[in-house]
């Protein structure tokens, strides 16, 4: 018997059955609604159930229950450049979360290194001198869901992040009235979430002295104008504009003036990134020196096209989206239409605050066939851009790349 | 950061703001809450009821462990929804939440749960297959090429794996019937890719279309032939290859069968096969090719178990399951 050895078996139908594009549904996926939403990440279950089960929370993209991590669904940046308070991502570390919070019975903690060890009230902080301005908050994990090779951790797809207009008190007015004494090195703080087994860290976080000392650094009680959800930190969240959101611990009730460096696993073992720029390694790399994480770099995204949307052919496309400098303003916004050949500027919307969401808007012309190719690309005030090339870590943080989307042409 | 950013506002005009009531609501309770108010500002106190997670990992007795020692502290979904990852790469995650976080992870379990996560990326890429596959598949013709080859040259499988899926008695080549049209598509796809290494298969395999595989992949699976009599093993054997399959060895790090092939052989359609009255021979002889590292398809775990396995444990394991009959009828 002889067999002809011929390659029969079409690569492309090989490819078309081996990369998985989306819809994947595992088979212990049984879901109690079919609402669902493909977060397009590259190979691997990329749906999710939405969700509106979550108290003072709407519609938010149902990463994992408990404890919450609750995804933004991406139209809604498309909307404005302040995120509602009802659909602003979830992220907790422990399951074990205060779910009432009385707020004539709450107290905050000021100790440590300080001459005046305080308990203060609502009250006694609501009538402290307020500031206010808008920030971004963002995950260290962010669009983890798109590093490749691909990261353990939560899924994200670009969703774990946004913007309020936050109204509190100055830290350093909060620490000022308890007295810092000299030799003071890091001001540590603690929320009331609690780790479900006794051995498991606290979730503690510190910002050194100065940091903390430099009248941004911020405790809000009010995000976008009211009371914080209880999800995103009621009463009392830190705010540290410029900085990723693991610094912005939640439900803060405990701040510590420390007079040596904290040693704590949150800021030694957690939340590390290489310290190259953007966090970049290579796959298995080991060699390199690894900090707390800190600073944002800047980003943008479209927020009124996906890869789904259609255009039709030849047509003029209004395009647009946001941005943000990291930690400080956007210079500017500029969109490629070939490939990242040329650049040129997109108009800029009102500026609410060099740490907020920017909005940017331009057009493009669509081509007769195919698809249209656009990337956009944030240059921030101290003239620092997005790369071309993803970043990579392997806990998936500080993903900044320059975004792509291709709607197709019909 | 330098100073006061420019973004930085003292509200003068805060009491105009504060007239508009928080919206929060309180998700339990009909009482009016509690409130501060100072400077223009009300805070109220809030009671919520957080949703529980009502998700368990299915499987039964292989998800017993991974119910019992993960969901204490976190729940399903985001476990669910990793990426393909290693076997490796899950321990090192079960070695963090054990050190790290304080997970009472019974060290009993640390291989039953990382096999049942490893099995997970198998049952996800065959979901997802499922789900992309757009070729309708075709039993009939499925049947077809079973019987008589195809033009482009394949032989009618029924040659060697009988009409029926049984194959003829030798054992040198396995029952097919009642597979799942996933596996057995994914093992011809494999020897088409020279990935699974087989002169006979590859060669037929690459004189099939994507399509011819999916419709005799979905032929066979839809098959449920009489089991061949065969001659009894030796009891002892089947002894010892029942409580390895169903304990595994922790001494020799070996995991269980029954922990991704079922407690009766059953497999998990349709990333996982049946082994329940399979051939003793092919058992064997596929063993033996991932424990020397010729046979490269399924996955890792199964070149990690083979490889700590002995050629009594072998011959044991495949006398153990050619003699089985599946519990449960076997999935298609």
């Amino acid at each position: 018997m002889t067999i002809p050895v011929k390659l029969k078996l079409s690569r492309r139908n090989f490819l078309k059955a081996t990369i998985v594009t989306g819809g994947t549904l595992t088979p212990f996926s049984v879901w109690s609604e079919s609402n669902t939403v493909n977060l397009g990440l590259p190979i691997g279950p990329t749906q999710r159930e939405l969700t509106a089960a979550f108290p003072q929370k709407a519609e938010m993209i149902l990463q994992r229950t408990r404890p919450p991590l609750l995804e933004t669904p991406f139209e809604v940046f498309d909307r404005g450049v302040f995120t509602p308070n009802d659909q602003f991502f979830v992220r907790w570390h422990w399951a074990v979360i205060p779910q009432q919070i009385d707020v004539t019975t709450f107290r905050l903690a000021i100790r440590g290194h300080v001459n005046n060890e305080l308990s203060l009230s609502l009250a006694d902080v609501l009538a402290m001198p307020r500031v206010e301005f808008a920030a971004v908050n963002q995950c260290s994990g962010n669009s983890r869901g798109f590093f490749q090779p691909r990261v353990a951790g939560g899924q994200w797809a670009n969703g774990a992040m946004g913007n309020a207009r936050w109204t509190g008190v100055r830290l350093r007015d909060v620490l000022d009235r308890a007295g810092v004494k000299a030799g003071a090195v890091a001001v540590r703080f603690n929320g009331m979430e609690v780790p479900v087994t006794d051995g498991a860290p606290d979730f503690l976080k510190s910002l050194a002295i100065d940091h903390a000392r430099d009248g941004e650094v911020m405790l809000a009680y009010l995000m976008n104008g009211e009371q914080l959800p209880l999800l995103n930190g009621f009463p009392l969240r830190v705010i540290v504009p410029g900085w990723y959101s693991t610094y912005w611990v939640k439900m803060l009730n405990d701040i510590e003036v420390l007079d040596k460096p904290d040693d704590d696993f949150w800021m030694t073992k957690a939340y590390l990134i290489p310290d190259t720029p953007f966090a970049n390694v290579k796959p298995g790399a080991t060699d390199f020196k690894s900090v707390p994480i800190n600073r944002m770099p800047p980003r943008s995204f479209f927020t009124n096209l996906t890869d789904s949307t259609t255009v039709k052919s030849g047509a003029t496309v209004p395009v647009r989206g946001i941005a943000f400098g990291g930690d400080c303003g956007v210079s500017k916004v500029e969109l490629s239409a070939d490939e990242g050949k040329t650049w040129r500027n997109t108009n800029l919307g009102t500026d609410e605050g060099k740490y907020g969401f920017r909005q940017w808007s331009t057009q493009a012309t669509a081509p007769r066939l195919g698809r249209l190719s656009l990337q956009v690309r944030c240059t921030n005030a101290k003239g620092e851009s997005q790369p071309s090339e993803p970043n990579w870590n392997s806990s998936g943080f500080m993903r900044n790349v320059i975004e792509r989307v291709q709607p197709a042409v019909v | 950061m330098t100073g006061i950013g420019a973004a930085l506002i003292l509200l003068a005009t805060l009491a105009g703001s504060a007239a508009q009531a928080p919206s929060t609501q309180p998700a339990t309770g009909t009482a009016a809450p509690s409130s501060v108010s100072a400077g223009g500002i009300t805070l109220r106190s809030v009671s919520v009821v957080l949703p529980e997670s009502q998700r368990t990992f299915a499987g039964g007795g292989a998800a017993e462990a991974i119910n019992k020692d993960c969901l204490i502290c976190h729940s399903a979904g985001m476990v669910l929804t990793q990426p393909e990852m290693s076997i490796a790469q899950w321990k090192a995650e079960e070695e963090k939440m054990r050190s790290a976080y304080d997970a009472p992870i019974d060290p009993k379990d640390d291989d039953v749960i990382t096999d049942y996560l490893a099995k997970l990326r198998l049952t996800n890429a065959a979901a997802a297959y499922q789900q992309i596959s757009s070729h309708q598949a075709d039993p009939e013709h499925g049947k077809v090429i079973a019987e008589q080859g195809t033009v482009g040259g394949a032989p009618g499988c029924a040659g060697c794996h009988a009409l029926n899926g049984s194959s003829e008695g030798s054992g040198a080549f396995p029952r097919i019937a009642g597979q799942s049209a996933y596996y057995l598509g994914k093992q011809m796809q494999a020897f088409a890719s020279d990935l699974r290494n087989n002169a006979i298969m590859s060669a037929i395999a690459k004189a099939l279309s994507a399509n011819d595989i999916a419709d005799v992949a979905a032929y066979y699976a839809g098959l449920d032939p009489p089991f061949p009599p065969l001659p009894q093993p030796a009891p002892g054997l089947v002894l010892d290859g029942e409580r390895l399959a169903a304990a595994g060895d922790s001494n020799k790090g070996i995991s269980a069968c029954e922990n991704c092939h079922g407690p009766s052989g059953a497999g998990d359609s349709p990333a996982i096969p049946y082994l329940a009255g399979q051939y003793a021979h092919y058992v064997a002889s596929e063993l033996q090719m991932w424990r020397h590292g010729y046979r490269k398809t399924s996955s890792e775990i199964m070149l990690i178990i083979a490889g700590k396995l002995d050629d009594h444990e072998i011959e044991s394991l495949a006398a153990y399951y050619q003699q089985l009959r599946a519990a449960a009828p076997i999935s298609k």
